[in-house]
C-alpha cells in the first residue's frame, strides 16, 4: 500500500486528438445554438405570419392578410408612426444628453470618472421593472413632479408633459436607455489618440475647434451606436408603455406583446415583429453610414 | 542681433509628485541651428521638447523666446510645430487636409491654402499624394506629411520626437540626409530628440547630452564626441577605449598620464584642474592609437585578438603591465603584417590631441 498510485493515462495530454475532438465540438455547439435558438424561432414566427386564427386555433394558410391590416389598418398606422417618434426622439435626446456626459467622463481625474461610470452603470445592474416604477413615481397626474409644481405655485394645473401618456413613456425611455448612449461614446471617445489632440493644439487650434474637427467626428461611431442601441431598445420596449403609458400611450412593442396575450391573435403579432425587424434593419444600415471620413484605425 | 538665441531654458526643473523629471536645465538654442538632444529613455528629453512646446509646464525656471518669457503661454499661441513620434496625423482628413489644417486655423483663403499645400507637398515630396487618406500611406510617407503639416505654419522652431524611431534602417538615413537638407533650405531651427548617438552626430549642429534629468553636456557633436567630459558621455558615444590612469604632471591643458601601456601625453579640460596623482580615465578613439612593433624594446602589451572588418581591422591589446587591461586599436588592414599576429609584443603611441584626459 504506502504510495498512492497515479494513474497516468487518465491524464489528457495536451493537445492530444481527444482534446481537440473536444474543442471541436464545443466550437459546433457555440455554432449551432445561435443558429438554433435565434433563425429556429423566427422562422417559426416567419411562417406563422402569414396565417390566422379560427375558433382559437392558429391556421396557417399562407395569406398575406396580416401585412395587409399593418398597411391598411389606421390605428396600427398611427401606432407605428408615433412609436418611430419616440425611437427617433429617445436615440436623439439620449445621445445629445449622453455625449457631454461621455465627453466629462473622458476628461475628468480617474477617481472621479470612476465614480460618473458606477452612476451610469448601477442602473444597468437593476430590475427593468424597478427602474421604471421609479419612473412611474415622479410621474402622472399627482406624482411627484407635478405635485411639486403645483405645490410650489409654478403651474395652476398638472401638466400633460408629466402624465402617465405617450409623454410619460418617451421620458421614461430616455431616462432608462441613457447609459446605452453614454458607453459606447465614452469608449469612443476614449480611443481618440491624445496625441491627435496636441497635434491640432500645436497647430494653433483653440478647444472649440479641437472638439469640432478632431474630436467629435472621430467619435461618430461611438455616436452611431449610441443612436441605435437607443432607437432599436426604445421601438422595441412593451414594459415601459405597458407600466407608464396609460390609455394613450400605446406603441408598437405593446400591441405586439397584446397580441400574444390578451388579444391572442399570434399570426398578426409575428407580422407586426417582422415589420418591427425590417424597420430595425434599416435603422442598422443608415447607422453606419454615420462614420468619419477616411480609414479610422485606432 | 544674431547672437540673441532662438530659445533659453534657465534653470529648469520639473517634479511629478516626488519623481524629478528635469534638473536644473540650461539650454539655448541658436537661431537656425540644428539641435539634437539624445540620452537613454527616461532622461528627460522629451519633457524638454514637450515644454517648449507648451505641453508641459515647468515647476521651476524661465523659458525664453527671443529674450521674452514664454511660461504659460498655452500651446495654440507658441510660435512652434510639432512632428510627434507616432505622427498623429489626423486619420478622418486627407494629406492634403492634413497639411493645411494650421492654415484654416489661421484663417487663410482656400485658395491661397491649395496653393501653399501643393507646394508644401511638392518639398517633402509628395506632390501627387494629396488626396490619399493617412491608412493608404506608407510610414515614410506619414513621416514626411507630419513634417509638411509642421512646415507649412512657418514656425520659429520645429519639434522632433524621435520622429524615425519607427523607420527601419534605410529609410531612416534616407530620411536623416532629407531632414537635414530641408532645414539648410528652410533656415528654421530645428529641435530634435532621439535615443540613437549615432543619428545625433549626423544630424547636429549641436548636441545636449541628457541622462537622469540633467544635460550633461552641449557642444558640436565632434566635440561630444573627441572630448567628452565625462565618463557617461564618452562611453554614450560608441566605441571609446576608457582607460585608467594616473596623472603625472600637469602643463596648462596638457596632462601626462601613466596607464597600462605606458606612458601618454593627453589633453583634458583646461577647466578641469587635474592634479599630480590623480587617478582618471583616458578616453580614446580605436582609430587615434597606433600600434608599434616591441623591436626589440620592452612591449607595453601583446595582442589578444585580430578581426578583420574590412580596410580597418580591430585590434585588441592586452596589458603586460596590467593583465586585463585592454585598448582595442583600429589598424589600416593593409599594415596588419607580422609584428601584429597574435601574442606578439607591441607599444602603443598616442595621438597626444586626440587622447582626452576625463576624471575618473
Amino acid at each position: 500500500m504506502g504510495h498512492p498510485q497515479v494513474n497516468f493515462r487518465k491524464t489528457p495530454e495536451l493537445g492530444s486528438a481527444r482534446e481537440a475532438r473536444l474543442i471541436n465540438s464545443l466550437v459546433v455547439i457555440a455554432y449551432i445554438l445561435p443558429i438554433a435558438l435565434i433563425l429556429g424561432p423566427f422562422c417559426i414566427f416567419f411562417v406563422v405570419s402569414f396565417g390566422r386564427v379560427e375558433a382559437s386555433a392558429v391556421v396557417i394558410d399562407f395569406n398575406l392578410s396580416n401585412y395587409v391590416r399593418i398597411l391598411a389598418d389606421s390605428t396600427v398606422r398611427m401606432v407605428i408612426g408615433r412609436t418611430l417618434v419616440i425611437g427617433i426622439a429617445t436615440a436623439l435626446v439620449c445621445t445629445l444628453v449622453g455625449f457631454p456626459a461621455a465627453y466629462l467622463m473622458k476628461i475628468l481625474g480617474p477617481t472621479r470618472r470612476s465614480l460618473l461610470m458606477v452612476a451610469f452603470a448601477v442602473p444597468l445592474l437593476m430590475s427593468y421593472v424597478i427602474k421604471i416604477y421609479t419612473v412611474r413615481n415622479l410621474l402622472g397626474t399627482n406624482g411627484v413632479i407635478n405635485h411639486f409644481l403645483m405645490a410650489s405655485g409654478l403651474v395652476s394645473q398638472p401638466l400633460e408633459f408629466f402624465t402617465l401618456s405617450y409623454y410619460g413613456v418617451f421620458l421614461t425611455l430616455t431616462s432608462v436607455l441613457l447609459p446605452f448612449a453614454v458607453f459606447p461614446i465614452f469608449l469612443s471617445l476614449d480611443r481618440i489618440p491624445a496625441s491627435l489632440v496636441e497635434a491640432a493644439a500645436d497647430l494653433g487650434a483653440s478647444r472649440t475647434r479641437i472638439f469640432w474637427t478632431v474630436i467629435f467626428p472621430l467619435s461618430l461611431s461611438g455616436v452611431a451606436v449610441s443612436l441605435t442601441f437607443t432607437f432599436v431598445l426604445a421601438i422595441g420596449d412593451f414594459i415601459t408603455p405597458e407600466l407608464v403609458g396609460g390609455p394613450n400611450g400605446f406603441t408598437l412593442g405593446r400591441i405586439i406583446f397584446s397580441q400574444f396575450g390578451l388579444g391572442f391573435n399570434w399570426p398578426f403579432g409575428a407580422a407586426l415583429s417582422i415589420f418591427m425587424m425590417m424597420i430595425v434593419t434599416v435603422a442598422l444600415a443608415l447607422a453606419t453610414r454615420i462614420r468619419p471620413p477616411g480609414k479610422v484605425t485606432f | 542681433m544674431s547672437d540673441q538665441p532662438l530659445i533659453e531654458m534657465r534653470d529648469i526643473g520639473k517634479i511629478y509628485g516626488s519623481h524629478t523629471v528635469l534638473r536644473n536645465v540650461n539650454l539655448d538654442i541658436g537661431q537656425n541651428e540644428f539641435l539634437v538632444v539624445v540620452g537613454p529613455s527616461g532622461s528627460g528629453k522629451t519633457t524638454i521638447l514637450r515644454m517648449i512646446g507648451g505641453f508641459v509646464e515647468p515647476t521651476s525656471g524661465d523659458i525664453l523666446l527671443n529674450g521674452s518669457r514664454i511660461n504659460g503661454i498655452p500651446v495654440n499661441r507658441r510660435p512652434f510645430n510639432t512632428v510627434f513620434q507616432d505622427y498623429a496625423l489626423f486619420p478622418h482628413m486627407t494629406v492634403a487636409a492634413n497639411v493645411g489644417y494650421g492654415l484654416r486655423v489661421k484663417g487663410l483663403a482656400a485658395d491661397e491654402i491649395k496653393k501653399l499645400v501643393a507646394q508644401t507637398l511638392d518639398l517633402v515630396g509628395l506632390g501627387q499624394l494629396g488626396s490619399r487618406y493617412p491608412a493608404q500611406m506608407s510610414g515614410g510617407q506619414r513621416q514626411r506629411v507630419a513634417l509638411a503639416r509642421a512646415l507649412i505654419c512657418k514656425p520659429r522652431l520645429v519639434l522632433l520626437d524621435e520622429p524615425l524611431a519607427a523607420l527601419d534602417a534605410g529609410l531612416r538615413h534616407q530620411m536623416q540626409t532629407f531632414l537635414k537638407s530641408i532645414q539648410r533650405e528652410i533656415q528654421t531651427s530645428f529641435l530634435f530628440i532621439t535615443h540613437d548617438q549615432e543619428e545625433a552626430i549626423s544630424l547636429a549642429d549641436r548636441i545636449c547630452v541628457m541622462d537622469h534629468g540633467e544635460v550633461v553636456q552641449v557642444g558640436r557633436p565632434e566635440e561630444v564626441y573627441y572630448r567628452p567630459c565625462n565618463r557617461y558621455v564618452a562611453d554614450f558615444f560608441g566605441d571609446n577605449n576608457l582607460v585608467d590612469a594616473q596623472v603625472k604632471t600637469v602643463n596648462g591643458d596638457g596632462v601626462a598620464v601613466e596607464t597600462p601601456f605606458g606612458m601618454a601625453v593627453a589633453r583634458g579640460d583646461q577647466g578641469m584642474h587635474f592634479n599630480a596623482g590623480e587617478a582618471v580615465t583616458l578616453a580614446v578613439r580605436p582609430e587615434n592609437v597606433e600600434l608599434l612593433g616591441a623591436n626589440g624594446s620592452a612591449p607595453a602589451g601583446h595582442v589578444k585578438s585580430v578581426s578583420f572588418v574590412g580596410p580597418l581591422s580591430l585590434v585588441e591589446v592586452e596589458s603586460t603591465k596590467s593583465p586585463g587591461a585592454t585598448l582595442h586599436v583600429k589598424q589600416l588592414s593593409s599594415q596588419l603584417a607580422a609584428p601584429f599576429k597574435i601574442g606578439a609584443g607591441v607599444t602603443v603611441s598616442w595621438k597626444g590631441k586626440e587622447t582626452w584626459v576625463i576624471r575618473k
